[in-house]
């Protein structure tokens, strides 16, 4: 049990959790028989659970060579359109990325008389990751309005219309680009850390700085700090320091928020240090999503594990538990089609690992709460404390952020790591307990999920 | 897993007894005795427990049952119900006939209840002592309520006389009741009067609990030999008083600090704070009045945003002989990255001891010589501990020291630190080794540090920190001292409040959370853990009732 998995299904949405084309698809299949395989050689259902397996396992050589004769697989012709739309391939080049070849395979199906809305939903999601998207809404409108399980794709249409910068990140709404610190607080992630960078360095944005919290960290991550300036580019400043111990994940964004004068920004981004990948438009998504609803206070992604399974999207706090403890609904485990991928302010906070603020609103709720150390729950707390204080969220799930998430890792297996989650989600259970804690959260989120579900996802100020 | 932790940690002492067998309840309490005597709340708890023995009285829960009555009627003589439950262990002794006095002087029901209970505010229990003294004025020879004058005074360490001014005291009751004053009198600090009652006592009357408190009270008159004899008067009465021995031990021979060492070894002395400046200039002051030699000093302000940077550079000229660094941090880290912050300081390794203080203490002017002299008695020794008092006159045992109470599949507890609601007259003045010793002032071995160089941020912002610490200590071979002759006077208590407002339940939830914390984080060490228990350390000094050796193999049971 961790902090993200749920005790009950709150959906602020209103669609179907179990929304998505094959969410009911097992993977019971297994690996063909080696003496088929030696055969016929290596085929797409093979090489797409191979690749997969390797990637989870972080095999990256073995993970690259099945890719590699999958691509080879897939440019050759030699994988038939049936063998991809097999429940299990689609979905593994789904979350490989291999749009194009999904595109080629669902498209004759998806637009002939054998259709229905999950092929035609898939087919226009693929469209609209392959950035086609103008085709992908075509596609999409033929999606019956009063299919289960499609609401989401109301509220994506919709706020295609509506919001299309804060969607879709073409390009900042506004003439001049306002300052954006971005905090990263770091400790022995130096692969990862590398990687976080290299996607931060293809932002596309040019007024922001980087910040980056080296938190006692005993691997190479002094080189890393050191080859920052290089790995960003000319065009961006970037401080780094580096402490004597660990002092925590609450404090050290503490001390990114105070060592330096953040006064010349108008936003601040705290950004995880094992984030995998994201997109060069994920800044100005999230800037332009403060142009949706004025007067919000942060704006946070999707996060996603490499595996496209969703760690939090949309996340919303379950009354205390009989003990005290607090526990939390973020769709967590679902597969991500893009079903979470819209706007929603119905969220109770936004989660830490990659995420906007306004930068007044440290000033106004506070810095995070150090007895979350060293962390789990430290992010969530401050989303509450922006609650209370009477301030609006969004999230934007277009953004999306593959996460490693290694502080969740086996945790249900480590009692002392487990007993770090549940005594700080104790504490949070305890601190907010009041009638004017979880429960009032709890009553002002019925009243957002309310508009959100009214208005398919228009944000008015009626609710403000 | 954890649900069974919550409801059994939540239920206290007396839900814990109460899921325990016989022989692990009796196990518990000498575990307890083997550090600390009985107060009154420990042992009703014990006592309750004992009595609903589902399985019936074996032999050692009915030698323990008689045991604890016997305590409890010692500091509560005229307890209406323990006498009834005294009468029935022991039916040839003062009880019975103590049991049909008070019952002869109690007033009635409805007289009672005006009363308010004894935890409230001050002002309540003056209250409470009025009522009573009303009360006995209508009942004068209501020796129950005479009594609860006498705790309702002890609480807030008062003279009871004139509260008590209509009392009638019954012959027979007489030496029981003059016991009562005297140990009252020891235990607030009014020695002219206890010394009163005491020579108006007989030889014959008194009982070990007096002789102790007693003992102490000529302490205080500078006459030890007196209180060596009253020492081995109480231990010829009941030799399983572990403390007691432990103090006879020291009165007979006391630990004599070599102030050279002083001079001789290298020291460093840490400090952290975070927005106390008056009570850290205060605790500064008092670090400069006590013998450091040339021990380096370093002062972490914790994300201040008050004077204590001021008061720092202020105090600097206080320590001329000392190296007087200052570190600053942009935020709160909270108090185990403090600690870590400042351990990870190059001189530490360079040092043969460093010691932590808290920001708001007042210490001993020869803390220093006293805690190296015990370190270098045996180089197995980790980390060196005071005897933690309340600011108050006379003070409260805030914090002595601990052992690992509960290490089973469903539980990890630690003891308590220090009886209940008890003042400190001496009764622990010894040095002895425990599992834990209080943050607030004590001392490392370098190689302690070496070996065990974190303190665990998870129990950010405090709490819990220390404790774990110690038993990283213990895990890794190291022995914790307990120094009972360095007096710490710790300003300001980081307990949990007893008060249920919203912000205590905040804070209430951050003990429970770290406690919880402490719990699973050492499950993996759990059959370690069981035997870090009080009996294990200081078994030369425990004797079994039952006549059988006592071996720590027993802690397993």
């Amino acid at each position: 049990m961790n902090e993200h998995e749920a005790r009950t299904g709150a959906d602020p949405a209103g669609r179907d959790r179990k929304a998505g084309p094959s969410e009911q698809g097992g993977n019971g299949e297994r690996p063909q028989a080696a003496a088929r395989i030696a055969e016929e050689g290596r085929d797409a259902a093979y090489l797409v659970g191979a690749a997969l397996h390797h990637l989870r396992r972080g095999a990256r050589e073995r993970f690259e060579a099945c890719e590699a004769e999958l691509d080879a697989l897939l440019a050759s012709g030699g994988a038939s359109p049936e063998e991809l739309l097999r429940e299990r391939v689609l979905k593994g080049l789904y979350q490989l990325g291999r749009f194009e070849a999904l595109e080629k395979a669902l498209g004759p199906v998806a637009l002939g008389p054998a259709a229905n809305d999950e092929l035609r939903y898939l087919y226009g999601q693929v469209l609209y990751r392959l950035g086609r998207t103008d085709e992908a809404v075509d596609v999409w409108s033929a999606v019956s309005g009063d299919a289960d399980g499609f609401g989401f794709l109301r509220v994506r249409l919709r706020q295609l219309r509506e919001y299309p910068g804060a969607v879709l990140g073409g390009g900042l709404i506004g003439d001049e680009e306002p300052e954006v610190h971005v905090l990263i607080l770091t400790k022995d992630r130096e692969p990862y850390l590398r990687k976080t960078l290299a996607c931060l360095a293809r932002t596309a944005y040019s007024n922001y700085r980087v910040y980056i919290l080296d938190n006692g960290s005993a691997d190479r991550t002094a080189e890393v700090l050191r080859e920052a300036p290089d790995l960003l580019g000319p065009d961006v400043e970037v401080f780094t320091q580096s402490l004597p111990t660990n002092i925590g994940r609450p404090a050290g964004h503490n001390w990114l928020l105070t060592n330096w004068d953040h006064s010349g920004a108008r936003y601040l981004s705290i950004l995880d240090d094992d984030l995998l990948h994201f997109e060069p438009n994920w800044l100005v998504q999230f800037l332009n999503t403060f142009a949706v609803k004025p007067g919000l206070a942060a704006v946070g992604g999707k996060t996603v594990g490499a595996d496209l399974l969703v760690q939090d999207a949309t996340s919303v706090i379950n009354p205390p538990a009989e003990d005290g403890s607090v526990s939390f609904f973020t769709n967590r485990g679902a597969f991500d089609w893009g079903q979470f991928d819209y706007l929603s302010n119905v969220t109770d906070y936004i989660i830490g690992c990659a995420c906007l603020f306004r930068r007044e609103v440290f000033d106004e709720v506070g810095l995070f709460d150090i007895r979350f150390s060293p962390s789990q729950g430290v992010d969530i707390d401050h989303g509450l404390r922006m609650r209370m204080a009477g301030h609006d969220l969004m999230y934007n799930g277009n953004a999306t952020f593959v996460h490693a998430q290694l502080t969740s890792e086996g945790l249900d297996k480590d009692l002392p790591r487990l007993g770090n989650s549940r005594g700080n989600f104790l504490k949070l259970g305890y601190k907010y307990s009041g009638p004017d804690g979880f429960a009032a959260v709890i009553r002002d989120r019925l009243v957002r999920e309310r508009e959100f579900n009214e208005s398919q996802g228009v944000f008015t100020e009626a609710g403000d | 897993m954890f649900e069974d932790y919550m409801r059994i940690f939540q239920s206290g002492l007396t839900g814990q007894l109460k899921r325990m067998t016989n022989p692990q309840v009796c196990y518990r309490l000498r575990n307890h005795l083997s550090s600390f005597h009985l107060d009154p709340i420990v042992g009703s708890c014990y006592l309750n427990r004992l009595l609903k023995s589902g399985d019936g009285f074996d032999q050692e829960s009915a030698f323990w049952g008689r045991y604890v009555v016997d305590k409890f009627l010692q500091r509560m003589p005229f307890e209406p119900r323990v006498l009834e439950v005294g009468e029935l262990f022991m039916p040839d002794g003062p009880v019975p006939g103590l049991r049909a006095l008070v019952a002869a002087g109690e007033a009635p029901q409805e007289a009672w209840q005006s009363v308010p209970g004894a935890e409230g505010t001050p002002e309540e229990r003056e209250r409470g002592r009025r009522a009573l003294a009303f009360l006995v004025k209508q009942h004068p020879s209501c020796l129950s309520a005479a009594q609860r004058i006498l705790e309702y005074c002890r609480r807030d360490a008062l003279d009871p006389g004139r509260y008590l001014t209509a009392l009638r005291v019954p012959a027979q009751a007489e030496p029981a009741w003059r016991r009562a004053l005297l140990q009252h009198y020891a235990q607030v600090g009014l020695d002219a009067k206890a010394l009163e009652m005491w020579e108006s006592l007989g030889r014959g009357d008194l009982d070990e609990t007096t002789l102790n408190l007693a003992a102490e009270v000529f302490v205080r008159q500078g006459d030890r030999d007196r209180a060596v004899a009253l020492y081995e008067r109480s231990l010829a009465l009941d030799k399983l008083q572990t403390p007691a021995r432990l103090r006879l031990a020291e009165l007979r021979a006391p630990f004599a600090p070599d102030p050279a060492l002083v001079g001789e070894r290298k020291v460093c002395v840490y400090l952290y704070t975070w927005n106390k400046a008056q009570v850290f200039a205060e605790t500064l002051d008092s670090l400069s009045r006590t013998r450091l030699g040339g021990a380096r000093i370093k002062v972490l302000l914790n994300g201040c945003t008050d004077d204590s940077r001021a008061v720092a550079e202020a105090a600097r000229a206080k320590f001329p002989d000392n190296d007087f660094e200052i570190i600053e941090t942009p935020v709160n880290i909270g108090a185990p990255a403090a600690r870590n912050w400042l351990i990870n300081h190059e001189d530490t390794w360079k040092a043969d001891y460093t010691a932590f203080l808290d920001d708001d203490v007042t210490i001993q002017e020869d803390w220093l010589e006293q805690f190296l002299t015990v370190m270098e008695s045996d180089q197995g020794i980790g980390v060196v501990g005071a005897k933690v008092v309340s600011p108050e006159t006379p003070p409260r045992l805030q914090y002595l020291y601990r052992f690992v109470d509960l290490a089973t599949d469903e539980m990890f507890k630690m003891s308590l630190e220090a009886p209940i609601s008890e003042y400190d007259v001496g009764l622990y003045d010894y040095v002895r080794p425990a599992r834990s010793v209080m943050g607030c002032q004590h001392l490392f071995r370098t190689e302690a540090l070496r070996q065990a160089p974190q303190f665990d941020i998870r129990f950010s912002p405090s709490q819990v920190d220390d404790i774990e610490h110690d038993l990283q200590l213990c895990l890794k071979g190291f022995k914790v001292m307990y120094t009972g002759l360095v007096t710490c006077i710790h300003h300001q208590s980081s307990g949990v409040g007893q008060q249920a407002s919203s912000m205590t339940l905040a804070k209430m939830g951050n003990a429970l959370g770290n406690d919880l914390k402490l719990c699973f984080k050492h499950v993996p060490n759990q059959r370690k853990l069981a035997r870090m228990d009080g009996l294990g350390l200081v078994a030369e000094h425990v004797f079994d009732p039952l006549g059988e050796p006592v071996s720590p193999a027993r802690a397993g049971d």
